[in-house]
């Protein structure tokens, strides 16, 4: 579904990626980790297309489509998506009104008719139930004033609705206190779907214990050090980074 | 007011310390002003023919401007013919060789002023131009500078020693014509200091000159040019003090700063002209013409100042980004107390790309004074990538005071961002009842917290004129409240 | 910062026709007070850019122009039709009254026999001719004559329009519609509107100014003067041919715990400049200014808005948010004056301007003079482009660009739409607002 050979990017001037391998197939759940600096969330802009960053070198398949060459819409349109590890707020924009027209946005796209505004609704309200939100979210501008737990829910319930083939979830879970973590975990298992895939990008492995992955590998200076099952996040729990780093430094 | 808020009108009563007279034998001109006056200063610098002719033309263009007339101040017409545009202490010999050399009376007056010039005495780590009236007499640590290359000497020495430099340099960032006041000053200009820091030197210690108006009925009208070049750096500080008089006088300078690539220069005054009395007699008018060139690459010019004197104030130390990822910055505090005004802010004129400046203003308003900030944004359509951010406060203590902001943001690209952020209020009632709750005077409160409301200004003063500027707040405030 | 002061346009064509116009007219019950301001007027001259709240629109065009008054007979009896453009903006509105003015004057309205004892309507050249001496208060010229000439000439010259009395709380908005006729491009108008509202009383005042480019130039006045208690909510909007002009002037007038809110919306024309002078006189009063301003092509709004604080704990609150594309330029001009004795007024200014092209320019000057201790008063104001983490976040979702760019464009603009309460026009306003975009369809579904 997803594949990545040598991907290398930076900003400013500045390398960030350093050539990056990665192979997700469907129905797979991988936890890329690493300390901070390490270039995970460059590398969950990168593969959304943020514009910023200038890509120097690699390719990205995605379903068979150079993932590079497409602009940000198209990707979140052929079914990527991004939960933002700080999802922006943007007063003025109807929180439910952009559900609606990225929903819209990604049927015309595939050709399929758009939902009405009864079919929608009643969408909506089920995923919501499924996060645990309240009605006041339809109402309010794009994550105005949400709190940031608020916000982490409002990403997980867009990525319900909108259904994506892969989902990357950047640090979904920083902020989050148990009770809110197991309703974005609920959220995120509900997605699990032997055609769909998803990236957790994580510091911690707490969110592992709900959402158990595959695969997880380390990110270091914009490269993946080193890969394995879940055991390797424990492991990580158990011993920090810093094993990792000095041996590859050594 | 209420009875627990401190009367703060009663209780202002500022003492200007520095208000002594030398007594001195001077060497002035009689007052008037015509291309005759003109040319005797130039004849009694002995300057080249360039000079001269440079005076002249700024001097005809002068007689064809009017004084400008939309800064929120009031003041009578001046007569400019009414002025001696040229007063010197009469030295023994001709020019004074050394320090020892100096007229005594005049090392007393720096060493009362706080600016010890003997050697001995010195102010570690400082060097000084002093001027006094329209003469630079003694310039210390030149040969300490002479060493790292660095040339810091008098406006007068630099037109008799480094010319080609002069030539390059003088009126290319502030033209003879620019405004009225500047057009003056290029005509009649008659010292200051210059600063030369060739590539690559971190000028080793702060230079400083000192400022003194002495004689009567004489206007002050010196002109700094500092010149940084590639790499170079270098921290300025400016003084100024003068007499008590009941006459106003006027001090029209001009200062220009040309930064070349990756240069730095940071120039910060402290102003404390003789501010008039309570009734508005008297006092420097300063109408003064600042501004730097960051003409190369990620070069950086900040300007601060602590503006506590003058009968008048009309400046706006500004900076010309030009150089592509150039940095300007300006810091101010303006006190105004009694009837003293102020119209005082900068310009930021954003030409290269990825240019960025910051602008921290903060103004307080005691007695019947007014203070005005009034500052530029303008961000023209090459200016790529642009930023600029704006604070400016004002703080009234008292009701008869005025504070009044006014900026212009113009901005023509739209990858500009532009920020600017304004308020005005009284000195907070709350934070002073806290603070005499706490068993502090109100004196010491109203200290403290004007201090903390300078305080993103005073950080960017160099260590030995934050002292300074902190004491000189306290005395111009003394007993702004009880 | 100019060098020099004002040295007024002395000897423009312009000046010398007015002067003209002046001379030619014949005496009314009000000679006295317009001979004063039009020496005033003629003393000042038309404002060039050396006049500090005309640094940023240069009058140039209309100084070398020469006017005459309007001839005599083209005066409309009826309402003409209206353009599809402007019949957008009043698409469902059920206005409780609604008076038309072309070129100025006032066609007869329908009977106001519904709201008798809440509204009345008089047109000035009635009063004029009968009752000049009420009108003679109104004629009083803001404080700030470099700001406000264009008030002074109409003052001189004015000799028709509208005064409404509202005199108690009306259920629906009054419209004002003001429509050029026959009157040419080379004609100028100086169009009054009066409004009261007594003590107690409150309205919804639309004013809609729609131009075209073989109009006569409209120097119109608008004021405002509310009671004690009185509340008005009062648009004026601006609509119509990329060569129209307009130079308006509105002059609010406030006493004890009156309430205004204005809504100024710039949407058509090649020259608007919008003056509001807000006087808060009563105490405990309280004025909202509300500017909206979409500069694009070559558009040129000036938005000027002075509060002056002339009473104990009076508050203001001024909100601009500028758009400009093309080589459009939009400049806000606000200010907030303290009187001395206005204790404890408070005022806040924000003015938020977004650049959406190379060429375009936006100049914003929020002033502050205060003259009194016990006040609060904080501005702020920024310029910048789209938040392109806002802009990602929406790609991210899947809108196309021109949406989202478009989706973001109205949301910044959205603060002040959202203050407004008149529904009806809230959503005429937005709906040509969205006509402005791109992608309009996708965006309505947005609200």
């Amino acid at each position: 579904m997803l594949s990545i050979v040598d991907l290398q990017a930076r900003i400013a001037g500045k390398t960030i990626l350093n050539g990056i391998d990665l192979e997700v197939r469907p129905g797979e759940v991988h936890a890329i980790m690493g300390p901070n600096g390490s270039g995970k969330s460059t590398l969950a802009q990168v593969l959304a297309g943020r514009e910023e960053y200038e890509v120097t070198a690699g390719r990205v398949d995605f379903d068979g489509r150079d993932l590079l060459a497409m602009p940000a819409e198209e990707r979140a349109r052929a079914g990527l998506f991004l939960g933002f590890q700080y999802p922006v707020e943007i007063p003025g924009v109807n929180n439910v009104y952009l559900l609606k027209a990225a929903l819209n946005a990604k049927r015309r796209a595939a050709g399929q008719p758009e939902v009405d505004a009864y079919e929608f609704l009643a969408l909506v309200r089920e995923k919501m139930r499924i996060m645990q939100m309240n009605e006041s979210f339809l109402s309010r501008g794009v994550n105005e004033g949400f709190s940031g737990g608020e916000k982490k829910r409002n990403e997980i319930l867009q990525m319900l609705v909108l259904e994506p083939k892969l989902a990357i979830l950047d640090e979904t879970d920083s902020g989050l206190d148990i009770d809110a973590l197991k309703v974005v975990a609920q959220g995120v298992n509900t997605l699990r779907h032997p055609e769909r895939a998803v990236v957790l990008v994580t510091h911690y492995q707490r969110l592992l214990d709900y959402v158990v992955p595959d695969h997880v590998h380390v990110l270091a200076r914009g490269r993946i050090i080193k890969s394995g099952d879940r055991s390797l996040a424990l492991e990580l729990e158990r011993r920090g980074y810093d094993w990792l780093l000095e041996s590859k430094v050594a | 007011m209420s009875s627990k808020s401190p009367d703060v009108e009663a209780l202002i009563a500022q003492k200007y310390r520095h208000g002594f007279v030398t007594d001195i034998e001077s060497d002035s001109f009689p007052p008037g002003l015509d291309e005759s006056v003109v040319a005797a200063i130039s004849r009694k610098k002995n300057e080249p023919q360039f000079l001269l002719d440079w005076r002249l033309k700024a001097f005809r263009h002068w007689l064809t401007m009017r004084e400008p007339v939309w800064a929120h101040v009031r003041f009578d017409p001046i007569d400019y013919q009414d002025i001696s545009y040229y007063s010197a202490p009469r030295a023994k010999a001709d020019a004074p060789k050394s320090i020892d050399e100096v007229d005594p009376k005049l090392l007393a007056t720096y060493e009362k002023l706080g600016i010890p010039l003997h050697e001995r005495a010195r102010l570690a780590g400082v060097a000084v131009d002093a001027v006094f009236d329209s003469v630079s007499v003694a310039t210390t640590f030149k040969d300490k500078l002479a060493k790292a290359g660095v040339i810091f000497c008098s406006f007068s020495d630099a037109v008799r020693d480094h010319p080609e430099l002069i030539e390059q340099y003088l009126g290319s960032v502030v033209p003879p014509g620019d405004n009225f006041y500047a057009a003056l000053n290029s005509a009649v200009f008659s010292d200051g200091s210059f600063v030369y820091v060739p590539r690559g030197v971190r000028c080793p210690m702060e230079l400083s000159t000192y400022f003194r108006i002495n004689a009567a009925k004489t206007g002050q009208f010196e002109r700094t040019l500092i010149v940084a070049a590639e790499g170079a750096s270098v921290s300025y500080l400016e003084g100024c003090t003068a007499p008590m008089r009941d006459e106003n006088q006027l001090h029209a300078a001009v200062v220009e700063l040309v930064a070349l690539d990756d240069a730095r220069i940071k120039y910060s005054t402290v102003q404390n002209w003789y501010p008039g009395d309570e009734n508005g007699v008297g006092g420097i008018y300063n109408f003064v013409t600042k501004r730097g060139e960051c003409r190369g690459r990620n070069s950086k010019i900040s300007w601060t100042q602590v503006e506590t004197g003058s009968a008048i104030t009309w400046k706006y130390p500004s900076c010309v980004l030009r150089g592509e990822g150039s940095v300007g910055e300006f810091y101010s505090v303006a006190v105004t107390s009694h009837r003293q005004q102020a119209d005082t802010g900068t310009k930021m004129i954003h030409i290269g790309r990825n240019t960025k400046s910051t602008i921290v203003a903060k103004g307080i308003s005691a007695g019947r004074a007014t203070s005005a900030y009034r500052g530029l944004v303008k961000v023209l359509p090459s200016a790529e990538g642009a930023r600029n951010f704006t604070q400016c406060d004002s703080l009234l203590m008292g009701p008869h005071c005025e504070a009044h902001t006014f900026p212009y943001m113009e901005v023509r690209n739209p990858s500009a961002t532009v920020e600017h952020e304004a308020s005005t209020s009284k000195i907070g009632e709350d934070q002073l009842f806290y603070c005499l709750q706490r068993g502090i005077s109100a004196e010491d409160a109203v200290n403290m917290i004007v201090s903390g409301f300078c305080k993103a200004v005073f950080k960017e003063l160099p260590m030995e004129f934050a002292v300074e500027a902190q004491n000189l707040l306290s005395v111009s405030l003394e007993g702004a409240v009880g | 910062m100019s060098a020099l002061p004002s040295q007024g346009a002395g000897s423009s064509p312009a000046l010398r026709s007015l002067e003209t116009i002046w001379k030619a007219r014949a005496a009314d019950g009000l000679s006295a007070q317009r001979a004063e301001s039009m020496r005033r007027f003629l003393a000042l001259g038309l404002p060039t850019i050396r006049d500090e709240s005309w640094r940023y629109t240069n009058l140039r065009r209309i100084s070398g122009r020469e006017f005459v008054a309007p001839a005599a007979g083209t005066e409309a009896t009826s309402a003409p039709a209206l353009s599809a453009e402007v019949a957008v903006l009043l698409e469902g509105l059920a206005p409780a009254a609604s008076f038309t003015l072309v070129d100025g004057r006032p066609v007869p309205w329908p009977s106001l026999d519904a709201l008798r004892g809440a509204l009345e309507a008089a047109s000035l050249r009635d009063l004029l001719a009968r009752h000049p001496a009420e009108i003679a208060p109104a004629l009083r010229a803001p404080r700030d004559e470099d700001a406000a000439r264009w008030s002074l000439l109409n003052a001189a010259l004015f000799d028709d329009g509208l005064r409404l009395r509202v005199s108690s709380p009306l259920p629906a908005p009054i419209l004002v519609l003001r429509v050029p006729g026959a009157a040419g491009a080379e004609s100028i108008v100086h169009p009054r509107v009066l409004i009261e509202a007594l003590p107690g009383a409150s309205a919804t005042v639309l004013e809609l100014h729609v131009g075209t480019e073989s109009a006569a130039l409209a120097n119109s006045v608008t004021r405002l003067e509310l009671g004690r208690g009185a509340r008005i909510e009062h648009y004026r909007v601006f609509a119509g041919a990329d060569g129209a002009a307009f130079l308006d002037s509105l002059d609010v007038v406030q006493e004890e715990s009156s309430e205004c809110r204005q809504f100024t919306v710039a949407l058509g024309g090649g020259l608007v400049r919008a003056h509001l002078d807000a006087h808060l006189a009563g105490r405990g009063a309280r004025f909202e200014g509300h500017s909206l301003a979409a500069g694009s092509g070559t558009r040129q709004v000036d938005c000027v808005t002075v509060a002056t604080h002339d009473a104990p704990d009076t508050t203001s609150t001024q909100t601009a948010r500028a758009i400009a594309s093309g080589t459009s330029r939009v400049v806000v001009n606000s200010k907030v004056t303290v009187r001395p004795g206005a204790v404890r007024a408070e005022s806040r200014q924000s003015c938020r301007g977004m650049l959406l092209s190379q060429g375009a320019e936006i100049d914003a000057r929020p002033q502050l003079e205060i003259y009194a201790d016990e006040v609060k008063c904080a501005h702020g104001a920024t310029t910048g482009r789209l938040d392109p983490d806002m802009l990602f976040y929406l790609l991210s979702r899947g809108l196309d660009r021109a949406t989202a760019q478009s989706l973001l464009v109205f949301a910044f603009l959205a603060d002040v739409l959202i203050g407004m309460s008149a529904g009806g026009t809230r959503a005429a306003i937005e709906n040509a607002l969205i006509g402005q975009l791109p992608d309009a369809t996708t965006l309505r579904n947005f609200r």
